[in-house]
């Protein structure tokens, strides 16, 4: 008897657990609606990362627009802020408009540019193409490489009033939420 | 004189230790059942025998005064016989079973003396031995090795028998492998069902066990996947993927607890099932048969 109801209690204990589904991607429009983040949104990925003082830190910057977007994104200017006790930038390489990779872009590689000022990252992309006004949701602006200076957590967010999106006729395009990233230097 | 005082109560003595009862035994039974006369086992008994049984055949309980509702048949049979008492035996044998009923009565008061029913089964070649039993116990020479034969078969007490299958021990092994109490009490059929219907239910509850750790498995592998993506067209299928094994944790969750919460309740009530259809002492089942009362004259 004792045996029986052991089997059954250790059963129930062991698989009557309901996980949350609570998965998250910053690149998602979907994940950051629920979050209360609405397109378009500048975003980071990974939102999150922890690595070592002897590591390099990669970060991508994204403009996040609706499934059903049709905005003539042409252009954008990011100003990016993070600790720079603690990150020191490295590198910066382009995107590219709409999914693709670094390697497949060549063909919307935009006009970029950037200037860093103490913690203060200001990137300029702007795409002359006048065949890919049509954009998808997601559209990488750039990739950023950091290199870790000390230990510590840094917070690289952006700052709206001074980001700007415009269409390809130069008019602007409002941003309605942005996603910080955290890096978690060891 | 006083020699003829002593000499007659000699001759009275000797007159009345030799003046045995006479009975007239009435036997309603099947002659092939026994072979040997009743009078061969009681030589010093005058018995005398009678085959018309018809007017005892009645049931004796139906009567409103079962004592003394014979008295006028049994005083005019005692005065035609010519006996003190009449024995009536009526014997029905259905296959394992063997009932005996034995009734005494006296002629002078034509009333019931003594009444015997004995109710057994597997009793092999038995007849004879319990009839000797029960006119022995009434003119109180009964012959050991007659209690000794039925001893070899029967058991005296009810209450002592010790039984080596009971309904606690079904319960128990019902109760340790479901059907293995219903087996042991031979109750096939139902043991079968049980042990079908939990295997099923074990099986499902397995299944669904299996089931849910592979999507929770699968639930986390793909939301990792989905958390690692920067593409859309990855994180769209790992999202897609991802929730679909969230659902189908949930559901193989609910499928899980209602298989064993119904496995586990088909398991007690295999074991409560297994203790009502458990072995009982033999009295019990011969209460179950129909129970043949002779047909009214």
């Amino acid at each position: 008897m004792r045996l029986f109801f052991s089997f059954f209690i250790l059963l129930f204990i062991s698989n009557c657990t309901i996980y949350e589904n609570n998965i998250d991607n910053p690149n998602d429009n979907e994940a950051n609606e629920e979050l209360g983040v609405f397109p378009p949104s500048l975003v980071f990925f990974p939102k999150q990362q922890t690595k070592t003082t002897s590591d390099t830190i990669r970060l991508g910057a994204y403009v996040v627009f609706s499934d059903t977007s049709i905005i003539s994104f042409s252009g954008a200017h990011l100003n990016i802020k993070y600790d720079n006790n603690l990150l020191e930038l490295d590198s910066l390489a382009p995107g590219w408009i709409g999914p693709g990779s670094l390697t497949d872009s060549n063909k919307t590689t935009p006009l970029f540019t950037y200037v860093e000022n103490q913690g203060v990252l200001d990137l300029y992309a702007y795409y002359l193409s006048t065949a890919d006004i049509s954009i998808d949701s997601l559209t990488h602006i750039a990739e950023i490489w950091f290199k870790p200076k000390s230990a510590g957590t840094s917070v690289v967010s952006y700052d709206t009033s001074k980001c700007e999106l415009i269409k390809f006729d130069e008019t602007m395009i409002s941003i309605r939420g942005t996603r910080e990233a955290s890096i978690v230097v060891r | 004189m006083n020699f003829f005082l002593i000499l007659f109560t000699i001759l009275e003595l000797a007159s009345a230790k030799t003046d045995s009862p006479s009975i007239l035994i009435l036997n309603q039974y099947d002659k092939n059942l026994i072979d040997t006369k009743i009078s061969s086992h009681f030589p010093n008994k005058k018995f005398v025998n009678s085959e018309n049984t018809d007017p005892f055949l009645s049931s004796l309980d139906s009567l409103s005064n079962p004592a003394s509702g014979r008295m006028n048949l049994v005083r005019d049979l005692g005065s035609e016989f010519d006996v003190d008492y009449i024995l009536f035996h009526q014997i029905e044998d259905d296959s394992n079973r063997f009932l005996l009923e034995g009734q005494m009565f006296n002629t002078r008061s034509g009333g019931l003396i003594k009444r015997r029913m004995v109710d057994i089964t597997n009793y092999y070649k038995g007849h004879m031995n319990e009839l000797k039993l029960w006119i022995g116990d009434v003119f109180r020479e009964v012959d050991k090795e007659w209690i000794d034969h039925r001893k070899l078969v029967l058991y005296n007490e009810p209450s002592e028998i010790i039984q080596d299958k009971t309904p606690e021990g079904a319960m128990a092994r019902s109760l340790l492998l479901p059907g293995w109490g219903q087996f042991y009490s031979d109750a096939y059929n139902s043991g079968l069902v049980f042990s079908g219907l939990e295997s099923i239910l074990l099986t499902s509850v397995l299944v669904s066990y299996l089931s849910y750790n592979k999507s929770v498995k699968e639930f986390k592998n793909y939301s990792k996947l989905y958390e690692e993506s920067s593409e859309q067209v990855e994180f769209d299928k790992y999202r897609a993927l991802s929730n679909s094994e969230w659902e189908k944790h949930k559901q193989y969750n609910s499928a899980l607890i209602y298989t064993s919460i119904a496995s586990g309740s088909l398991w007690l009530i295999n074991g409560i099932h297994a203790y009502i259809v458990g072995p009982r002492p033999k009295k019990d089942i011969i209460q179950k048969w129909d129970v043949t009362i002779p047909t009214k004259n």
